[in-house]
């Protein structure tokens, strides 16, 4: 399958994420990076797949539970949505990485999960709903930037050096630096400056792991 | 802290590794731009995603931390590769890797807790391979055919009513159930009973079960399944013949034996304990040598005979595909063959299209001719059972290899790579022969090479053959001394190489080449060097026979990218006339007109030149 570069990927991503918020948003800002799409790239990667998804989850981001899954968010049927977001399968002898091509059902189903996490990851700031996961414990790195982001939007939790907390305990160095520059753009910029942390949080987290460079091999 | 500010510009992850490993490289500094410019100095952010792409690919998935980026990303690209090589976690990406290679991997080794999942250790060879390779040891056992006799200890299953009881006690509790099973069974073999009372399904099912429901892992069920001297005789005979061994009684003994032994073995793994693994160094190995098992079972993957089965009219074929496919990356794509001058009328051995995959797939499926119905070997029987439960003489069955009179051997099987020059085949009778045959043929550790390269850069990432070519050679080398080594030395080349580096790879773009190609307009790598190994000695710049020079690219009137080929009269040819002749000269049975002229290529070379330019053809 050919399909746009991660550039146009990206800026579907955002464009989805933004699209899906709950509150209706202020037009982006006039001043954000351009997402035109830079021309087809042959290029054609598989999602990482939901095991490799979860391991990164939880190697970056979540320290406790131990058990830890994404598909935890994605009601009784978690199990199977996420076998749709690539596994590796087969009759025993010749498997091979099955369902991992990007489409918009995968798309979705990663959507709805990362927007779970993020809403948990937003009831860890003090004064929101307990998160759906019992006993969510984030890893050290995180943990200490939560307290700062959670005071949304002081100057300090939309300060460059928290953001870059941030999004290296969801994307890591998986994506180039010119994304983070244009994550970190977009969630200082005016449209969330009148948002509570418990509104930007799951924004930041969905955007930051629906990034392409995040979800697909490399 | 900011590892970012830390890092020191300097010369980093450049050209020096490749020199020192003999690496070639064609992209001169990495990592490239995601947009595929060149970067000659990474930013302290590419470097710190090529130290967590390494730490990833080297520790099952796991990233580098902060304490890592800060103290690797200064450094060189081997030093960063070193570091992570000497994780222990770099054994499971090995167990993982030998997963992949055999065609076996799972979504997941391990339980989401941690532990080790036994329903995904299902091949000996993979686990008893990456133990090896953790301690230093042959890591290369992954292609021989003895393996050790020794399953893993994991953790019992509780089932309801059980939830509050130690491990111990399942144990003791499932060992009383199988105890007083054969001590009515017993009984009944002492006292005479029918056939019909012996191959009842309820017989010996707790038995059978034993090894798995106390957490002795699949393999071994099938293990025990299968033994030869004892329950194989009675179950599948039985169940499928409706046939019961004579010695009833001593049949049973041996199953009392069994049983009794896999229940110390247990105790044994829970005395040590560690019935719950968490890295590959904690899995208890358990000798089976005492269980005096027999058959093919033990050298195979417990997958291979259920998945891969054998039916009366496919003749072992799927299990020579497989084997084909795995050990030698011969996916077996029908690209016409040369017919043999004297060629044998045998199956589809008519028709060339046909010929053109069955050369080497049935002598291939000769090594299982004895093992019919799930594996189970008839090499003592008249007759062989086959999985759909069909049965045919072994005499009309083995005429199928059966080498015609006055051939130099008895059997037509073994590994074939040419189908008109007998001398480059290799010839064999047994799984035994088969097994020698993978680990002597440069192929296999090629294929193995290969794979490795896969598993890091993707499967779909294209690569110079000369490059993996030369990655082959120089493991082959390595692995004589110490394969384990030999194994890390190649991660390394991989980890450190051009496209690895490439921090956003294109897959159509080959960031490695041949050695000494790095520089020379050539036609697209991904037929290069197969041109250069089978073609240019005739076909090159010096000696362009028919005007062809397969050893250029040039384009054609129309602007079309296509090899230097010139008519009688000098004038450059279309690209479609050059290459719908290729495409003739690459497929036609006729030995006066079949490229290479009197030469023979591999099948792997040829299927490579085949599609490419099929696909070449269609778009330029």
């Amino acid at each position: 399958m050919k399909y746009s570069s991660r550039a146009t990927c990206s800026a579907i991503a955002m464009c989805l994420f933004s699209a899906a918020c709950g509150k209706p948003m202020a037009p982006v800002d006039a001043g954000m990076p351009s997402f035109e799409p830079t021309g087809e790239d042959p290029r054609a990667s598989d999602l990482k797949g939901a095991v490799s998804l979860n391991q990164m989850l939880r190697s970056r981001l979540i320290q406790e539970p131990d058990d830890f899954d994404f598909a935890t968010y994605l009601g009784t049927s978690g199990t199977s949505l996420v076998e749709l977001t690539g596994v590796w399968d087969g009759v025993g002898v010749k498997n091979s990485f099955r369902s991992g091509q990007p489409n918009a059902l995968n798309f979705l189903i990663l959507k709805l999960a990362f927007h779970g996490l993020g809403r948990d990851i937003a009831a860890l700031c003090p004064g929101v709903d307990a998160p759906r996961v019992r006993g969510l414990k984030l890893t050290a790195e995180i943990s200490q930037k939560l307290p700062t982001l959670c005071k949304w939007p002081a100057e300090d939790a939309r300060s460059r050096e928290t953001l870059m907390a941030v999004w290296v305990a969801l994307a890591g160095y998986d994506a180039p630096e010119a994304e983070f520059e244009a994550w970190l753009l977009h969630f200082q910029s005016d449209v969330y400056r009148g948002a509570t942390a418990a509104q930007v949080i799951p924004k930041m987290v969905r955007s930051a792991l629906l990034n392409p460079y995040v979800l697909l091999q490399p | 802290m900011n590892v970012l500010k830390l890092v020191q510009p300097r010369l980093w992850f450049g050209m020096t590794l490749a020199a020192l490993l003999g690496c070639s490289t064609s992209v001169p500094s990495i990592p490239s731009s995601p947009s595929g410019s060149i970067t000659p100095e990474p930013s302290a952010w590419e470097r710190a995603q090529y130290v967590d792409k390494v730490a990833r690919a080297l520790r099952a998935g796991r990233g580098a931390d902060g304490a890592e980026l800060e103290a690797l990303t200064p450094l060189a690209a081997e030093s960063v590769v070193e570091h992570y090589l000497g994780d222990p976690a770099v054994a499971e990406t090995v167990l993982d890797f030998n997963f992949f290679f055999l065609g076996l991997k799972q979504r997941a080794l391990k339980k989401p807790n941690g532990e080790f999942d036994e329903a995904r250790l299902g091949s000996r060879r993979a686990i008893h391979s990456a133990r090896e390779f953790a301690r230093g040891g042959n890591y290369l056992s992954l292609l021989a055919f003895d393996q050790p006799l020794f399953q893993y200890a994991t953790a019992i299953e509780r089932r309801r009513g059980e939830e509050s009881m130690s491990e111990r006690e399942v144990l003791e509790r499932r060992y009383s159930t199988v105890k007083d099973d054969l001590r009515v069974w017993t009984q009944a073999a002492t006292t005479g009973v029918g056939p019909s009372q012996f191959c009842e399904p309820a017989f010996g099912r707790p038995f059978l079960d034993f090894p798995y429901v106390v957490g002795l892992g699949q393999d071994l069920a099938e293990e025990v399944f299968f033994d030869e001297q004892g329950y194989g005789m009675f179950f599948l005979p039985c169940r499928l013949f409706g046939r019961v061994p004579t010695d009833k009684v001593e049949a049973v003994r041996r199953m009392r034996v069994t049983a009794e032994l896999l229940y110390q073995l247990k105790l044994e793994a829970l005395s040590q304990g560690n019935a719950t693994p968490k890295r590959l160094a904690d899995l208890v190995e358990i000798p089976l040598d005492k269980l005096k098992l027999a058959g093919a079972t033990q050298r195979l993957d417990a997958a291979f005979f259920f998945e891969l089965v054998n039916s009366s009219t496919n003749y072992n074929r799927k299990r020579a595909a497989y084997i084909l496919e795995r050990y030698f990356c011969d996916d077996l794509k029908p690209v016409n063959v040369v017919l043999p001058s004297d060629h044998a009328t045998g199956a589809h051995g008519s028709d060339p299209s046909c010929f053109s995959c069955h050369y080497k797939l049935d002598p291939m499926a000769g090594f299982f001719r004895n093992l019919g119905v799930s594996g189970y070997d008839f090499s003592n029987a008249d007759s062989v059972t086959f999985d759909d439960l069909a049965e045919l003489p072994r005499d009309v069955y083995f005429s199928t290899w059966r080498s015609p009179d006055g051939a130099p051997r008895t059997w037509n099987v073994g590994y074939i790579r040419s189908s008109t020059d007998e001398s480059l085949n290799t010839y064999g009778e047994s799984l035994k022969d088969l097994f020698e045959i993978i680990q002597q043929a440069p192929e296999a550790k090629r294929c193995l090479v290969r794979r490795a390269f896969e598993y890091f850069n993707g499967q779909k990432q294209l690569v110079d053959p000369g490059h993996i070519d030369e990655l082959a050679k120089q493991f082959t080398e390595e692995a004589a001394v110490n394969s384990s080594l030999a194994l890390k030395k190649l991660f390394s080349r991989i980890l450190t190489g051009a496209t690895f580096r490439t921090l956003t790879p294109r897959s159509d773009v080959c960031y490695e080449v041949s050695p000494g190609e790095e520089n020379r307009a050539r036609p697209p790598c991904a037929v290069a060097f197969v041109l250069q190994q089978n073609c240019v000695g005739c076909h090159g710049a010096s000696g362009a026979q028919g005007g062809l020079d397969l050893s250029g690219w040039t384009r054609d009137a129309a602007g079309v990218a296509t090899f230097p080929h010139r008519d009688s009269s000098g004038s450059q040819l279309t690209a479609k006339d050059t290459f719908d002749r290729i495409i003739e000269r690459l497929t036609t049975n006729d030995v006066t007109r079949a490229m290479p002229f009197g030469k023979s290529i591999s099948a792997r070379d040829r299927e490579a030149l085949f599609l490419w330019a099929q696909e070449y053809q269609v778009t330029p």
